[in-house]
């Protein structure tokens, strides 16, 4: 892409000379007679130092040393501050305190005692000892070595190597035990800031003078988290030291290999939970009384089958994003079968919603509904909010804090919640916010706050008709399919996928052109999210350093780490 | 997604019920789609007509249970060995006999009870219903309704098995209605009787069984359960005909056992989503005992006073159906059971043709 934008550059200056033949044939080479713009020039994104997530850091370490190892312990990162629309971007403006740092050393301690212990010492070390109550300053370098590579995302400096051979040595003299030394070493490497902290680090790009890039490390970890939300693989570290990943055709077969790898469902499924706010589910509750049939396993499965719907149809069948708001395809399992009032047989199953059903597409889904619903009943100002803000990327502001609710709660007999909100909404201070909010929350109302499907409320039929930025409808599939074809949809996705990759909130000052291009290119290859992901994963702006945010000293501020340091490490 | 996988839901009629509401409560006819609607036991017990103190039917008071009845027979045990004493009487218990009881047993003497007349006559040792329906066939209830451990809430039969309904899956019975027209009135259904395969739907607390469920038939070692017979709904009130064997899982206490009941028929009153009634029939003797020992060991009868050698004679005096051949001594017992069951999805095997038997297929 970066060679075909400049290429094209090229051809504009040669049209200027008046060869127009000559040019009409360029283009028309160069673009494969499509007429789609290049990406903005100037496109790059700014050098960020985030905290691993929580799923990140366990991700690594069951990458690295087993599945088993990282579900014994808990990922002991905080929680992070959900930012503008993405907990992943809070992670970019986000500290350890001591308390936190502790308990990162605890979960250090604990990964490390298993990795060297008689289950796994056997295949998760490179060598053995020369005797097990011994220093051995051989075989300890070979492992930290190579696991500090894939710690550290990059190979470790043999200074590095030897401070930590050094600990291991230390520590098993005085505990006459090889192992618990080791341990002791890889506990110290487990806790070191570029362990917990993605830290892009910048160098001169020799494509684009005066301009800077991504280092190939931070390429190869902002690509990984970026699709795999786990740290690099051998073969993309190999990419990054060999130089490939700096090249087009490098970087296309590690975005190929990438893309077409498992891990891309495991880390679409983090971004897609992010983007969607699931965190919710954690402590979504409901009145055991109004809603006796949901449980935290029914909630838990609500999450699974939008996730499981997502990935469908995304990557399994590779189908247009905007069908995932009308697609009346799912999963269905045992617990959610009785929600939705149909029979399921066990484990998760296909399910399609038939023709008559009203539900059709994430909305209609029990996962939306009910986490975007009171604990006793439904919320259409809550489930309009959410529409707006998770799917098109709109603000939604707060109620003004001193907000009064007694003439919604307390609304004397009226049965219906369109009723209800139009007493609330007598009051003008109210009235405006719920007009963003409640005629598209209020065609929902066919589904209670569980999630269930109900055709009156307190005896009183519903009236679902309702209106979605201009478009007017008259039933729930009016409303699915006015947000199916809603020219925000698209966009928000490319905004927040955007963000996710390159590890921060969007900026619409720097990055409105970028993101103008990538949705342009979005719905020219069928909203199809693979093709999303290759072009955002191949852009000029995913490795491109934003000029003015080069500096070292924002990565040293961050973490404590001397500049020079950094750049030493990184060569 | 491969959607010809979720076809055979919805050939067999197992579509969604979201339209048709079949959840919600309604005083409207309701129509099960494509005529059918299943139903899964949660309660399953003898039934026991109690009055709050228990004179009426117990006026001589409750029986004796294994450590009431040791006093009594060995007041000198500490003198005797262990083969003399316990040990008898564990021999007894794992093999009575129908010799007269040396000790007394107080057998209901109250003229009511819960059941069903299932001989069509009214005799002088049958029961009449609360509802004044005379006739009734209950010699359990004869035999068991003045001993602690069968009277609820708190007999310690009643608890196990309330919570090994629900909590075991070998005990997941259940009936479906087919050719349904009017699940209020209907001359003539269907009834097929299905062990599923999965864990009971319950509301959060894991006590409260919820309809909506979906189950799958065991027609692997669930085949031989498999039954079907017909019946009639009327003023929602379902009443089947006969079957003529059904063998009822029975786990208690972690241990697999049965209940054979011939001429099995159910009266159960329908809405769209629970079925409660009487299961009535006549349990065979010695498969209500084998049973009760092989669930309850001393230590369980002795806490609900129930002695297993006074029991046994008291069931085989009492029996009144099916009389062996030979001997001519019944082995068969009338019976009742209160059963409670809530609506749930029965998923037939994928493939299975409509109407085809899910086990012979």
């Amino acid at each position: 892409m970066l060679i075909l934008s400049q290429k094209i550059q090229h051809v504009f200056k040669a049209a200027k000379s008046g060869r127009y033949l000559v040019v009409l044939i360029t283009i028309f080479a160069f673009s494969g007679c499509s007429r789609e713009a290049p990406e903005p020039s100037g496109s790059a994104s700014p050098l960020r130092v985030r905290l691993l997530t929580g799923e990140q850091y366990s991700n690594t370490i069951g990458h690295i040393f087993g599945a088993d190892i990282s579900g014994s312990v808990m990922a002991p990162l905080p929680p992070l501050a959900r930012t503008d629309g993405l907990l992943a971007s809070g992670a970019a403006f986000v500290g350890v305190t001591s308390d936190q740092v502790q308990q990162i050393q605890q979960a250090a301690a604990s990964i490390a005692a298993k990795v060297v212990d008689e289950y796994h010492r056997d295949f998760l070390l490179p060598c053995e000892p020369v005797s097990k109550t011994e220093a051995d300053a051989a075989c300890a370098a070979e492992f930290l070595r190579q696991t500090g590579r894939l710690l550290y995302r990059r190979p470790m400096a043999e200074s590095e190597v030897s401070d930590l051979v050094n600990v291991a040595n230390t520590a098993a003299e005085k505990t006459e035990d090889f192992y618990a030394g080791l341990s002791m070493a890889l506990e110290g490497l487990l806790i070191s800031p570029e362990v917990v902290f993605i830290i892009d680090v910048a160098e001169a790009d020799p494509n684009r003078p005066g301009e800077e890039r991504l280092d190939a490390y931070s390429l190869a970890s902002r690509l990984s988290f970026f699709l795999w939300n786990s740290a690099p693989d051998d073969a993309l570290l190999l990419a990054a030291e060999s130089g490939e990943l700096h090249t087009d055709a490098g970087l296309t077969q590690a975005v190929d290999r990438m893309l077409a790898s498992s891990r891309i469902e495991e880390g679409m499924r983090a971004f897609f939970d992010d983007m969607m706010a699931f965190d919710e589910f954690d402590s979504l509750a409901k009145d055991p009384v109004i809603y006796p049939m949901v449980t935290g396993a029914t909630l838990a499965d609500a999450r699974e089958q939008t996730l499981r719907t997502v990935i469908d149809h995304l990557l399994t069948r590779q189908l247009d994003y905007r069908d995932l708001f009308t697609t009346r395809e799912t999963f269905m399992s045992m617990s959610l079968g009785a929600l939705y009032g149909v029979p399921t047989t066990n484990g998760w199953v296909p399910y399609q919603f038939p023709e008559d059903s009203p539900r059709s597409g994430l909305l209609t889904q029990v996962s939306f509904l009910a986490a975007h619903s009171h604990a006793v009943r439904s919320s259409p100002t809550l489930r309009g909010k959410a529409l707006r803000e998770l799917f098109l990327c709109q603000k939604v502001p707060p109620p003004p804090p001193d907000v009064d609710f007694s003439a919604l709660e307390d609304a004397g007999d009226v049965p219906t919640a369109r009723e209800r909100l139009k007493v609330h909404n007598t009051n003008p201070s109210c009235a405006g916010c719920h007009l963003i909010t409640d005629p598209m929350g209020l065609s929902l109302e066919n589904f209670d706050g569980a999630g269930r499907y109900r055709e009156t409320e307190d005896g009183a039929v519903l009236d679902i008709r309702g209106e979605l930025d201009g478009t007017v409808y008259d039933d729930i599939q009016g409303l699915t399919v006015a947000m199916r074809n809603h020219p925000k949809l698209s966009a928000c996705l490319v905004n927040r996928l955007y963000a996710y990759g390159t590890g921060g909130p969007v900026s619409l000052r720097y990055d409105r052109d970028v993101l103008a291009y990538f949705t342009e290119r979005f719905a020219a290859n069928g909203y199809r999210l693979s093709e999303l992901l290759h072009d955002i994963a191949l852009s000029q702006a995913f490795t491109a350093v934003r000029q003015g945010e080069t500096s070292n000293q924002t990565v040293a501020d961050a973490t404590g780490l001397i500049p020079s340091q950094i750049a030493q490490n990184h060569q | 997604m491969n959607v010809k996988r979720i076809k055979p839901l919805a050939v067999l009629g197992l579509t969604t019920l979201v339209t048709t509401g079949v959840l919600a409560e309604t005083s409207a006819p309701f129509v099960p789609e494509d005529g059918r609607i299943g139903y899964v036991m949660t309660n399953l017990f003898w039934a026991v007509y109690q009055t709050p103190d228990g004179k009426e039917e117990c006026p001589q008071g409750y029986n004796d249970g294994p450590r009431e009845q040791f006093a009594k027979l060995f007041p000198n045990h500490e003198q005797m060995t262990v083969e003399e004493t316990q040990l008898k009487q564990e021999i007894e218990t794992w093999h009575p006999t129908t010799e007269p009881d040396p000790l007394p047993f107080y057998d209901v003497e109250g003229p009511l009870s819960w059941g069903l007349n299932l001989d069509g006559e009214v005799g002088p040792n049958d029961f009449t219903h609360p509802d004044g329906t005379e006739g009734i066939d209950n010699e359990v209830y004869r035999a068991v309704g003045c001993i602690i451990g069968f009277r609820g809430p708190d007999g310690v039969e009643v608890i196990f098995q309330d919570k090994a309904i629900t909590d075991r899956r070998y005990n997941r019975m259940m009936i479906e209605l087919g050719d349904v027209d009017d699940l209020a009135n209907d001359d003539h259904v269907t009834i097929s009787i299905y062990r599923g395969l999965d864990t009971l739907l319950t509301d959060a607390t894991g006590l409260k069984a919820m309809p909506g469920g979906s189950q799958r038939i065991d027609t692997h070692w669930g085949a031989g359960l498999v039954r079907h017979t017909e019946g009639k709904i009327v003023d929602s009130v379902l009443t089947t005909e006969p079957v003529a064997d059904m063998v009822m899982p029975w786990m208690n206490l972690g241990v697999p056992t049965i209940q054979i009941f011939r001429d099995a028929r159910f009266q159960l009153e329908l809405t769209p989503t629970s079925a409660n009634g009487l299961l009535a029939g006549y349990a065979d003797v010695e498969s209500y005992y084998k049973q009760l020992i092989r669930n309850d060991s001393t230590h369980h009868l002795s806490n609900g006073q129930i002695s297993g050698v006074s029991l046994y004679k008291a069931l085989s005096r009492l029996a009144d159906a099916y009389p062996d051949p030979e001997t001519g001594a019944k082995t068969a017992i009338s019976t009742a059971l209160d059963v409670k069951m809530t609506q749930v999805y029965i998923v037939h095997p994928p493939g299975e043709a409509e109407g085809a038997d899910p086990v012979t297929r």
